[in-house]
């Protein structure tokens, strides 16, 4: 009964924070053309294709500040925190990538014009492997930020913001032209790489975000 | 036996001591106050008891079982406290609906009510809520909430005299009807002096007293009079305090008054709570 509660609550509470991004980015996009349209003014729209993925981890970190303690507060063990959290975000991924995957059948300049994966990969790839590209994507930065939040929380913010610093600043020194070809690799941009590089990464991401944010909330505490 | 037990209890913060080898036992069905000062490991004790912290070492039982990350043990607690744990941005509307689907045994019409007698808005939002209603707040939950280990820390924080009345009067009438245990911690003793069956004091994190309100008034006395008559009468026995005033003093006195002694310059008079607590902790409030 509490489990099932907690998810109704962080996912309602997720979700319609997704949902108001996605108008707000929608208004936005609409203005944009309609300036263009009406000839006001000449402007260029970037691409917005790539927000979904920093709003997912905003919204782990968010859904840690207050909904784990609330959750706790409720009487849920940390098992069930986490198992709320990861499902609600869960939702929320889902919502993204339907929202994505509907704007690239029924949008015509979305295609070529905003969405992340069919821009990079080609329109030929169809809303489909957008949907999971998206799905996939917001899953694996939701699960880096709920590991940071959970990390965060298990050890202070203190710590984990040293910790977190200090790692991108050795993987920095490590080489940046390896870890450019890295990429390029992992996301099979280069010449001869397969489509289900990107997906493959984005599944082991989100897999080892879990893992750690699941090791770390053994042991967390609300003070 | 039914009871929430806290076995050999130590929680450290970094190299700070918040509960040194406590063993505590709250027995079901009782009133108990946790009494200790400001930073005393109040607080910290019932984070644990209802599983906002973990012990360093030792664990809090409830009916038997460790309450820590278990669900059928978290089931039978319901903790308030000043802790920030409820989203500031929520209704209080819309906490007593979440309330109702998180717990089986909570009284949706029952919060109303209990907001309505204590003119809480259910209309504002949590952080608007200035501090003594939003203890009032978490109050009107515990008190809509059927579980069997109700803690309530500091509940009285921040209200006034007329709404700490209603409350203790709603709580005994709570108790007289559940017959539940409530463990209400504190450093306003007086207030609870009256209501609570069974003290237990703790200082610098460890446990001083345990014992039923009755055995504890009876544990010691006060003698006043003059001061060279207070000091004769006092001198080798176990004496917690002497208050001076002038050529007047009053002393605080553990065991029983011994009549030979008494002369007809003195009197004698129970100890109360507050005062034993004030000289046990022995810093003075």
């Amino acid at each position: 009964m509490k489990l099932k509660a907690a998810i109704r609550y962080q996912a309602v509470e997720l979700v319609q924070g997704a949902a108001a991004f996605c108008l707000i980015v929608g208004a936005i996009i609409v203005v944009f053309n309609l300036l263009s349209f009406s000839r006001v003014a000449q402007m260029t729209l970037p691409s917005l294709g790539f927000l979904p993925y920093v709003l997912m981890p905003l919204l782990a970190l968010a859904t840690f500040s207050d909904g784990v303690r609330f959750l706790m507060r409720m009487g849920l063990t940390r098992s069930q925190t986490i198992v709320s959290s990861v499902v609600s975000l869960g939702a929320v991924c889902l919502f993204l990538a339907a929202v994505e995957a509907v704007c690239a059948a029924f949008v015509p300049f979305w295609p070529l014009g905003q969405s992340l994966f069919l821009m990079t990969y080609g329109p030929q790839n169809g809303p489909l492997l957008d949907f999971l590209f998206t799905f996939l994507g917001c899953a694996a930065t939701a699960a880096l930020g709920l590991a940071f939040a959970a990390l965060q929380m298990r050890f202070g913010t203190r710590r984990v913001v040293i910790v977190t610093v200090a790692l991108l600043f050795a993987v920095g020194q490590l080489g940046p032209w390896a870890i450019a070809d890295g990429w390029t690799w992992l996301f099979a941009l280069a010449p001869g790489t397969s489509l289900a590089n990107p997906f493959m990464l984005f599944a082991a991401v989100a897999a080892l975000g879990l893992l750690a944010a699941w090791a770390a909330s053994r042991r967390y505490e609300v003070r | 036996m039914r009871e929430l037990r806290a076995e050999h209890l130590t929680k450290r913060f970094g190299k700070t001591t918040a509960l040194d080898d406590v063993t505590l036992s709250f027995e079901h069905g009782k009133i108990h106050a946790l009494l200790g000062r400001n930073g005393a490991g109040k607080t910290t004790l019932l984070g644990i008891a209802s599983n906002r912290l973990i012990p360093t070492s030792g664990q809090v039982l409830v009916d038997g079982e460790p309450v820590t990350d278990n669900p059928r043990a978290l089931a039978k607690v319901f903790c308030t406290g000043d802790v920030r744990m409820i989203p500031l941005s929520m209704y209080v509307d819309d906490l007593i609906g979440h309330m109702g689907r998180f717990h089986e045994g909570f009284d949706a019409k029952r919060a109303l009510r209990l907001a309505k007698a204590f003119e809480l808005d259910v209309k504002a939002k949590t952080g608007a809520l200035s501090t003594g209603y939003r203890s009032i707040c978490q109050l009107v939950l515990a008190l809509a909430l059927d579980v069997d280990y109700l803690l309530l820390d500091e509940p009285v924080l921040g209200l006034d005299a007329a709404h700490r009345e209603l409350f203790y009067r709603l709580l005994m009438e709570d108790y007289l009807e559940r017959g539940r245990t409530v463990v209400v911690a504190t450093h306003l003793i007086e207030e609870v002096a009256a209501i609570v069956e069974r003290v237990a004091i703790i200082d610098e994190g460890r446990l001083l007293m345990a014992a039923s309100a009755d055995e504890l008034r009876a544990s010691g006395y006060s003698v006043s009079g003059r001061a060279e008559d207070v000091r004769a009468y006092c001198e080798g026995l176990e004496v917690l305090g002497i208050d001076e005033l002038g050529s007047l003093a009053m002393a605080y006195v553990q065991g029983e008054p011994v009549r030979e002694r008494l002369t007809d310059r003195l009197d004698v008079a129970p100890m109360s709570l507050q005062k034993l607590f004030v000289e046990l902790t022995g810093k003075g409030e």
